[in-house]
């Protein structure tokens, strides 16, 4: 049992379509994952309660469908955030050739909002084939293996609170 | 047909497709439920409390100096049951007092056609972009 306070954070996951962003968060609140790609329209929004140290943190997770820009998203889904996980597929190269101009983008929108990069399907991928991605990444991830799931939301869930 | 036959016609078309598919929410400045008209979810038992734990989402989105808000498609939980909503905020000043007003549109028929073509299209590049990494 928790004696410190309880606080609400909106964490949104941006990225290319087909990236995993809704695997990551489904593997995240559900402990769940599936082979079949299902596209997201608009935002999904999902809840899950992390706690860090005393203080219980109640993560409003605003999955957005992907874009190949995110100047093509709506800008009131960014309204109100407090943490970004931008998400590239490994496999692809597309969906992190424009992540810096991306993420350059959404830091005008939202300064001093903490963010991750995460370079998510790692299973499909060999070492040395990601040895060779020369992109600069916080966490290489795998919704399907849970690789790191876990470990993103936490560390981000920190910085929201420093 | 007769004039009375098409009012009524025209009142129970608009029960069935208007006034059941929206549901509304005069909110106080802090987010208070001071009335709805009660569809999709009937918050008559919640009047005087917050709206934040019946749509959690709102706590990010009720901005007092944004005059209007709108989410074309939003996917959140209700009853334990996922909805696909339109939704739109609008704040409005009376007598000094700031209010929201919330106006959710359930949009399920609406999301399985966009769905459908959205899917179609997000295959078709990744297979094209697969195919030329193969290569």
């Amino acid at each position: 049992m928790t004696t410190g306070k309880t606080l609400s954070k909106k964490v949104i996951l941006i990225g290319n379509f087909g990236v995993g962003k809704t695997s990551l968060t489904r593997q995240f609140v559900y402990q769940k994952f599936s082979d079949e790609y299902l596209t997201t329209l608009g935002v999904k929004i999902d809840k899950k309660v992390v706690e860090v140290g005393n203080d219980l943190v109640n993560l409003m997770i605003w999955d957005i469908a992907g874009e190949v820009s995110q100047t093509r998203v709506n800008t009131s889904y960014y309204l109100g955030s407090n943490g970004i996980i931008y998400v590239f597929d490994l496999s692809r190269p597309s969906t992190y050739e424009h992540m810096e101009a991306d993420i350059e983008y959404v830091q005008k929108l939202l300064p001093d909002v903490p963010i991750l990069r995460v370079a998510n399907k790692a299973d499909l991928l060999t070492e040395e084939q990601i040895a060779n991605i020369s992109v600069p990444y916080d966490f290489l991830s795998s919704a399907k293996t849970s690789q790191n799931v876990e470990e993103m939301f936490l560390k981000l869930t920190k910085a929201m609170l420093q | 047909m007769a004039k009375s036959l098409y009012i009524e016609l025209f009142e129970k078309a608009h029960q069935d497709f208007v006034q059941e598919a929206y549901l509304t929410i005069l909110l106080s400045e802090d987010a208070e439920i001071l009335y709805s008209n009660n569809t999709l979810t009937n918050l008559e038992p919640f009047y005087g409390q917050s709206i934040y734990p019946v749509f959690p989402f709102l706590e990010h989105l009720l901005q007092p100096n944004i005059p209007e808000l709108s989410i074309n498609l939003l996917e959140a939980s209700l009853n334990q049951t996922n909805i696909k909503y339109r939704c739109i905020i609008k704040s409005f000043e009376k007598e000094s007092e700031t209010f929201f007003f919330v106006i959710l549109q359930n949009v399920e028929w609406h999301y399985q056609e966009l769905f459908r073509i959205q899917q179609e299209r997000n295959e078709a590049v990744i297979s094209k972009e697969m195919a030329i990494l193969k290569k």
